[in-house]
């Protein structure tokens, strides 16, 4: 198991298509993804769950990352938040 | 595979549909069909027939209407006597995105119809419970 807190830094903050591009990340992994912010845990494989998290800009998430591909899967996704999901903002 | 078809009044099924392909992508077996204010049932009801006729990919079609009693959903009720469907209404775009995003995983119709309906109540909030309830 892994562990890691990302800070979003696109203008958005986790917004309906951000979240659908990390669980669509997400789902091309075998590890199981949870999210976590202010005592709400979300499954980072389902769109609705993550957007329960209402993360805006700034935020910092808690990625806990379990199974065969956990290391992958974190790097991936950090990347991904890293890149401000590719929003060209 | 199970299609999805959304039909309601006004455009709403034609936005709806745009509004969660441009969350998640576009998708393969979704149809929408928007039955404006001064079209002819008739018409609407041939046109509709067309659609599931497409989107019946052997396991059924399931339909997202708007409300029920209304005319939308009283036409796929009169089509459900020769389809395979399963209607569920109140369609809202949470609902849509789950029913879109787990379409591949079913093959029962009425199983994956339930499944559908309990997302689309489960995913309407009060705001203000939602954040009283990080706060704790």
């Amino acid at each position: 198991m892994i562990e890691k807190k990302v800070k979003l830094g696109n203008k958005l903050g986790l917004h309906a298509r951000a979240a659908a591009k990390l669980v669509q990340l997400g789902e091309t992994f075998k590890s199981e993804i949870k999210i976590t912010k202010d005592n709400v845990e979300a499954n980072g494989k389902s769109i609705l769950s993550v957007l329960l998290l209402a993360a805006p800009v700034g935020t910092e998430l808690d990625f806990i990352i379990q199974g065969p591909d956990e290391e992958k899967a974190m790097i991936a996704i950090a990347s991904l938040i890293e890149r401000q999901f590719d929003e060209g903002e | 595979m199970i299609g999805i078809l959304i039909v309601t009044h006004g455009s709403l099924a034609d936005e709806i549909m745009k509004t969660c392909f441009k969350i998640i992508g576009e998708r393969d077996n979704v149809g929408a069909y928007s039955i404006q204010w001064d079209d002819d049932p008739t018409v609407a009801t041939r046109r509709i027939e067309k659609l599931l006729n497409k989107l019946d990919q052997g396991d059924g079609v399931l339909v997202l209407t708007d409300m029920f009693g209304g005319t939308p959903t009283n036409i796929m009720i009169s089509l459900s006597k020769n389809f395979h469907v399963e209607i569920v209404t109140g369609v809202n775009l949470p609902m849509l995105i789950k029913a879109i995003t787990t379409m591949n995983i079913f093959n029962d119709l009425s199983e994956f119809a339930e499944k559908v309906k309990q997302q689309g109540q489960k995913n309407i909030y009060k705001v203000s419970d939602i954040l009283s309830m990080k706060r704790l």
